[in-house]
């Protein structure tokens, strides 16, 4: 007689740590030795589960447990019936993540290898990304050194560069491997290249463009885009180490970028009662890439005249604060 | 650099040991007969003037003064009361003689501008013995001789000798150059000639120097006694009497700086302001890059005068400039250190606890053709209110490869002057007339 259905035991990573095939219904799931699956999962009550069917088909019944079973998004509570999908489903209970497969469902075709192995990018590209970070470290080197000091610098900066990146990526690729059993090395490299491009050019092309146009509160509040790049590049990390958890990488990467730049704004705020990371812009460009127009004294004299009253204010403010012995500034 | 330092003598300085005496084979200077005389004739004058914590009465500061009238009233610097003056809920101040009697004092008036405030001791029932004046009539020459007095360092009441030697040059407000070593302790204690009379008070030392010590014309004191002889106690902080004399001080100073004008600029391709130096000095430096990289010369000019407040100095000017000439780099590297010389200039200077945040205005500026990139910050005083600190910084936008960064530092005026001062800065530069 052929089975009737497949149970799984799946590990956090979402591969199958132990596969029982059932034989004849009901299936009884839950702590206690006389089920027919046995957890031990502390969350789990001595009869959590059971697997039966009728003239309807196949159903779960949740037994005596505080703690309910969830079937995909559903959630059971103890003496709920839930009739079995047209698929397989994911089954909780306690901590124990399981997966019921029924004969009738239709086998899912075979996938090929390649297709699996999303997080594994091609050669080419990580050349590219490591060719055009070299460049953009080497560049960087240009403009920050004299020109009889650049090789040297040049070389050494690479150097430090690769040693931090390659130290960046081991760290995650350990996290991969331990969460996935699979290091994902090339993926991390290809997150840390990207994102490292990606905020070398928000970064130059806010300064240009806030040159250019003195909009000096593009690069005042590049920042904000420079966090969520970051932020990005966390969220294509934690996928190499939880990519089941979809939920939680993209929640934990937007909280990330939450709270760091809620963080830098508080900070700012505390320096120069601005949310801009810098006082004024500074940047410079060759002078042919300036567009805006320059104003007269008059005009920019007109400017600062608007800055009286919200001094005036504060000041006041804070003498008043003096007084009633609240000072709390530096 | 130039650092003057004042004299009167905090409590961190206090605990200080003495250095060890001299050895027993040096010889031993001859004491000056007439330095005798003038000491034991002043000594019955002199105090020193004590800050004291209320309540747990331990020391917080010394300085000297002396009497100037038979009903007591005493001279000394407003540094060594203005602790007292500015929190009289926290500090009490009293006097001590020679003989080492103690006894309250009270501030009546002050000149902050001059570093001055007059004491008034308590009654007693004979006159007190006062110093006299030396009139403006009888002007002293270079050389002559003159007697220091004060308690230098706590140690007790001392006479130093040393020299008259002028007016000291570039001061905004005139001040007596002493050749003698004034110490801290000493400030608000007399200068006095060898009849007695005052010439001076002590009131700060350079830094670094030898025995270039500075002392306050006695005439301010003469004024000030004059004006506040007869006045009330100042029982209340003294916040609204010193922001209404740095008031006065920062007009003042606004039209005397506007009134010298610029001197004629140096620079090859831009008109550059340069202030003159009447009550300014002026420092440059020149740097050529070992390395094919930025070369540049630099100018600073600023007033050795600042007027103390308290716990920090205000109501002086300062600007800069630096000529950068950066034709080896090329372009994209200039522009790249060029920009990181213009945000270097910080804009923070006093701590938040004395001033607002600073707020800030930037655009290009034109001035005759020439494109520049100018950048205002401006922040208000708390317990001043009406006087501001303003920071412009100026960048030429012009050539790919060289520009001048200029920066005018303003500190304590009004809004009106701050943008009165800014726009006399902003309309020095241009083009060069040689361009």
């Amino acid at each position: 007689m052929g089975a009737l259905a497949l149970i799984e035991i799946l590990d956090r990573d979402g591969s199958v740590r132990h596969a029982q095939k059932v034989l004849s219904w009901p299936l009884r799931v839950g702590r206690s030795l006389d089920n027919d699956l046995v957890l031990d999962d502390p969350h789990v009550a001595g009869h959590h589960f059971m697997v039966d069917a009728n003239e309807d088909g196949v159903y779960l019944a949740v037994g005596d447990t505080v703690n309910g079973v969830a079937v995909g998004p559903q959630q059971l509570v103890a003496g709920d019936r839930w009739q079995a999908a047209a698929g397989p489903s994911t089954i909780v209970a306690g901590r124990s993540h399981l997966r019921l497969r029924l004969a009738e469902h239709p086998l899912a075709p075979e996938m090929p290898l390649k297709a699996a192995r999303v997080l594994a990018p091609g050669f080419t590209l990580i050349a590219w990304l490591v060719g055009l970070n070299m460049l953009a470290v080497v560049f960087d080197t240009y403009l920050e050194v004299d020109p009889e000091m650049f090789a040297r610098t040049a070389s050494m900066t690479l150097m430090g560069s690769i040693a931090i990146a390659l130290g960046w990526c081991g760290a995650w690729t350990l996290l991969s491997k331990l969460f996935t059993r699979q290091p994902h090395f090339a993926w991390h490299v290809r997150v840390l290249l990207t994102t490292t491009l990606a905020l070398q050019l928000v970064d130059a092309l806010s300064a240009l463009l806030g040159f250019s146009f003195s909009w000096p509160w593009l690069p005042g509040y590049a920042f904000v885009a420079e966090t969520a790049v970051a932020s990005l590049g966390l969220y294509f990390h934690l996928q190499a180490v939880e990519p089941h958890r979809l939920f939680f990488t993209r929640a934990f990467a937007a909280t990330a970028f939450v709270a760091a730049a809620g963080l830098m704004v508080w900070g700012h705020w505390q320096r120069a009662d601005s949310a801009r990371s810098v006082l004024f812009q500074s940047a410079m460009f060759p002078p042919a890439l300036r567009m805006a127009q320059p104003v007269g004294t008059d005009a920019f004299l007109a400017q600062l005249q608007s800055l009286e009253a919200p001094l005036q204010a504060k000041a006041r403010a804070a003498d008043d604060g003096d007084g009633r012995g609240a000072d709390d500034e530096d | 650099m130039v650092v003057v330092a004042g004299l009167w003598l905090g409590a961190g300085a206090a605990a200080q040991t003495p250095s060890p005496p001299a050895a027993a084979s040096a010889p031993v200077p001859s004491v000056s007969l007439s330095a005798r005389k003038v000491f034991e004739q002043a000594r019955s004058q002199l105090m020193q003037i004590r800050t004291l914590v209320k309540g747990s009465g331990s020391q917080l500061s010394v300085g000297s003064g002396f009497v100037v009238s038979g009903e007591g009233h005493i001279i000394t610097n407003y540094h060594v009361v203005s602790q007292a003056a500015l929190a009289p809920e926290r500090y009490k101040l009293v006097h001590v003689t020679a003989d080492g009697r103690e006894a309250a004092v009270q501030l009546l008036a002050l000149d902050v501008l001059h570093d001055l405030a007059l004491l008034k001791a308590a009654p007693q029932a004979a006159p007190f013995d006062a110093l006299t004046f030396r009139m403006n009539t009888e002007p002293l020459g270079q050389g002559e001789r003159m007697y220091s007095l004060g308690n230098p360092l706590d140690f007790g009441f001392a006479v130093i000798e040393g020299n008259y030697n002028g007016l000291t040059e570039r001061s905004f407000y005139p001040q007596i150059f002493f050749a003698g070593s004034l110490n801290p302790g000493m400030s608000g204690g007399p200068a006095l000639d060898q009849e007695g009379r005052v010439i001076g008070i002590n009131v700060a030392r350079q830094m670094g120097g030898e025995q270039v010590s500075f002392l306050v014309p006695a005439e301010f004191a003469r004024a000030l006694l004059q004006r506040g002889r007869n006045a009330p106690p100042l029982d209340a902080s003294v916040w609204p009497i010193v922001t209404e004399q740095l008031m006065a001080h920062q007009a003042l100073l606004t039209e005397r700086f506007m009134q010298q004008g610029w001197r004629p600029s140096m620079h090859p391709r831009y008109a550059v302001p340069v202030p003159v130096d009447r009550f300014m000095r002026c420092w440059g430096s020149s740097q050529t890059s070992e390395s094919g990289g930025l070369s540049h010369e630099r100018t600073d000019c600023a007033m050795d005068t600042r007027i103390f407040v308290g716990e920090f100095t205000t109501g002086s000017l300062r600007t800069s400039y630096q000529s950068y000439d950066g034709k080896t780099l090329g372009r994209l590297r200039f522009a790249k250190r060029y920009g990181d010389l213009f945000a270097a200039d910080s804009v923070d200077l006093l701590s938040s606890r004395h001033q607002t945040k600073p707020q800030c205005k930037e655009d290009y500026i034109e001035r005759s053709g020439l494109p520049l990139r100018a950048v205002v910050c401006l922040r208000a005083y708390k317990k001043l209110p009406g006087l501001y600190d303003a920071s412009v910084l100026i960048a030429t936008v012009d050539h790919p490869t060289s520009g001048v960064q200029g920066r005018f530092d303003i500190e304590g005026v009004s809004y009106a002057n701050a943008m009165k001062l800014t726009r006399h800065y902003l309309e020095a530069y241009g083009w060069a007339r040689s361009h």
